[in-house]
């Protein structure tokens, strides 16, 4: 094949159908083996829908190893409208440079979908994580394009109700299982889904209070 | 030394338009008892200058005129002298309607004369005036030039001289006598009055006219007195009809924004709180105050800011006029460009961004996080400004989040209930702790999980 076509398909831009399982673009890696591998890791300028079956399956906890190793970059970590305090000794244990964090509390949907918007927007943040309370299928769109210009982690988190909707975002992930085994169903991704659920063992959390 | 005169020739109509377009053609008269029209806008173009108003009211009955405002035109003018001082150190008051700029030492740092003298247009326009710029080494000359509406540029003597000498004699400043005894004698252009031999003309005219002459060709020094800005900034518009639109009060707003530019630039500052007072048709008043992280007089930047913050500021009524001061300025940190993208980069764009969530969502909207070294979990961490670097501390292990109050939990069966039964995985952890500062605790912490699989 011609270089220049080559490159082409190396353009994010673009994927093959034939390619189920080349993701779009560099990834960062995840911290969890069996995420990597079928997944490429968090994929970096597409828009992520995490939807937990329940609160506290490790929804969050999942994405601590690569928040950690984004944190070592000079760029934030923007956590907008985040459901409860973001525990400090927690962040700093997982390995995350508090010193990188902000966290933006901003009332009602609009406003944090605008902060989102503003903080992939703004090339300041490498990661931008956000809980609105509702999201419209337009604002899902506005944030893609939003991330796509930011090559930043770009993840949004909304209840389980979010299923029945049909979604314009390029990655849709359900978390459930428990904290030390998440199970990942990848729901929508560039490329195509995955037929089975992955599993992830973070065995490391619970080991962390000595019961593992 | 090299002199550009910026000559504002519509300067008496576009006092009254700065603040926006107002709803009917306005028109400017001499006042007086037989009032005549000396400038009017696009929409008023039927009624030229020096009409009648009255012959003018007859041609369009929906205009509105207003009579020449000399004491506002003389602010006006000085508040662009306090834009105009981000292009030179340098500006002096030609009134009543013209600016001289010492641009010799502004060239390199503009790209050139052509480039500083676009620049300086453009950004007049934005602030809401026409110019007319001429450019020469004499102030004088510049002066004469642009004042006969000559767009020239003169950067040696030579040049100065061939475009001087084109220039009738009304640009000088005499009497009407000397005007007519010039006619009489024929004489109708500047190079006609500088042949006249010298002695004569001084006997005849006065040393004034001489001098003049002498000046204008840069015979004689022409020292100006330069133009010293106020320690404190505040500007004021009027508006042409109240309003009650964000956009059109950031139109005004934005050129009180470039005003300011100039001013931050003289004094080598950037602002840090900016203030903008709204006032309502009913006298109330309501200020939008954007406050900044980071000095900054980038036009733009505080622009956005401002848009912001009036997006949720409730306005008291329809907006009749609004003032815009700097409560705080701060030197600016010296800045090197760098050909790279790179960390002060970043740094720059981290304020960008925490200012303009600032500006909408609150200052409080935006916080850090760090450790406090306690041992009760809700007192070992803190807010803090973002960005804060936090001391390393013994990693312990907790969850990632924590609840703003403790919840209780339900029981069913005297055990726990949280969206179904809890398991227990580990525990307790028993803290006590701060018994000496009256909030002590007393605790034994788990780590359970429901039925769902959420783990708490």
């Amino acid at each position: 094949m011609s270089a220049a076509l080559d490159t082409l398909f190396h353009n994010a831009a673009i994927w093959r159908g034939s390619e189920r399982s080349r993701t779009d673009s560099p990834g960062i890696p995840s911290g969890f083996d069996a995420f990597d591998e079928k997944l490429g890791g968090w994929p970096l300028g597409a828009l992520i829908e995490l939807i937990p079956q329940n609160e506290g399956v490790g929804e969050f906890s999942i994405l601590l190893p690569a928040l950690a190793r984004l944190s070592k970059d000079e760029r934030w970590i923007a956590l907008i409208n985040p459901p409860y305090i973001p525990y400090a000794p927690a962040l700093v244990h997982a390995g995350i440079d508090l010193a990188k964090i902000v966290v933006v509390r901003a009332t009602g949907a609009t406003d944090a979908l605008w902060s989102m918007e503003q903080a992939l927007r703004s090339g300041a943040c490498s990661a931008v994580l956000g809980w609105p309370a509702s999201i419209t299928e337009q604002a899902i769109r506005r944030l893609q394009l939003a991330t796509e210009a930011s090559h930043a982690l770009g993840a949004y988190f909304t209840q389980p109700g979010a299923l029945a909707r049909t979604s314009p975002v390029p990655y849709r992930l359900q978390i459930n299982g428990t904290v030390e085994d998440i199970r990942v169903e990848v729901l929508k991704r560039r490329g195509g889904g995955l037929t089975s659920p992955l599993h992830i063992q973070n065995a490391a959390y619970l080991k962390c209070y000595g019961c593992a | 030394m090299l002199w550009l005169c910026l000559n504002f020739p519509r300067l008496p109509i576009e006092i009254f338009l700065r603040a926006g377009v107002s709803r009917n053609p306005l028109v400017v008269s001499s006042g007086g008892n037989r009032p005549l029209i000396i400038a009017c806008d696009e929409r008023a173009q039927q009624a030229g200058s020096g009409m009648a108003l009255s012959a003018a009211y007859a041609l369009l009955p929906d205009i509105v005129a207003r009579t020449r405002d000399p004491a506002t035109e003389q602010r006006c003018l000085e508040e662009i002298a306090l834009w105009a001082l981000q292009f030179t150190s340098q500006v002096s008051l030609f009134p009543p309607a013209s600016l001289l700029l010492e641009v010799g030492g502004s060239l390199r740092l503009f790209g050139g004369l052509e480039a500083l003298r676009n620049r300086i247009s453009e950004s007049a326009g934005q602030l809401g005036f026409d110019t007319l710029s001429a450019v020469t080494p004499t102030p004088r000359g510049a002066y004469w030039l642009a004042h006969a509406g000559l767009a020239a540029s003169a950067e040696d003597h030579a040049t100065l001289q061939h475009h001087l000498n084109r220039l009738p004699v009304a640009c000088i400043d005499a009497d009407a006598n000397t005007f007519k005894s010039l006619e009489r004698m024929g004489i109708r252009t500047i190079r006609e009055l500088a042949r006249l031999p010298r002695d004569a003309l001084a006997r005849r005219f006065g040393q004034r006219l001489l001098d003049q002459l002498d000046r204008a060709f840069g015979n004689l020094p022409d020292p100006q007195s330069p133009f010293s800005p106020p320690t404190r900034f505040s500007a004021s518009l009027t508006l042409p009809s109240p309003v009650h639109e964000v956009e059109a009060l950031l139109f005004a707003a934005h050129r009180l924004i470039l005003q300011m530019t100039g001013y931050l630039y003289a004094s080598n500052a950037g602002v840090m709180r900016l203030k903008l007072r709204l006032e309502s048709e009913d006298t109330k008043t309501v200020d939008a105050i954007v406050a900044l992280s980071v000095p900054s007089r980038d036009p733009k930047h505080l622009t956005n800011l401002l848009r912001e913050r009036l997006s949720v500021t409730a306005l008291p009524g329809r907006i009749e006029a609004i003032t815009l001061e700097a409560k705080d300025i701060a030197q600016l940190a010296p800045r090197n460009f760098s050909f790279f993208p790179d960390a002060a980069h970043t740094r720059e764009e981290r304020t960008t961004l925490v200012e303009k969530l600032r500006a909408r969502l609150g200052d409080d909207a935006v916080r850090g996080l760090s450790l406090f070294p306690d041992a009760r979990p809700e007192l070992a961490w803190r807010e803090t400004e973002h960005g804060t670097r936090v001391q390393p501390a013994p990693a312990l292990s907790r969850p990632v989040w924590l609840l703003q109050r403790p919840r209780q939990l339900n029981l069913h069966d005297g055990r726990p209930w949280l969206d179904g039964r809890l398991r227990l995985l580990d525990g307790p952890e028993r803290i006590e702790f701060g018994w000496w500062d009256g909030l002590d605790v007393m605790r034994d912490y788990f780590i359970v999980r429901n039925t769902g699989g959420a783990t708490f």
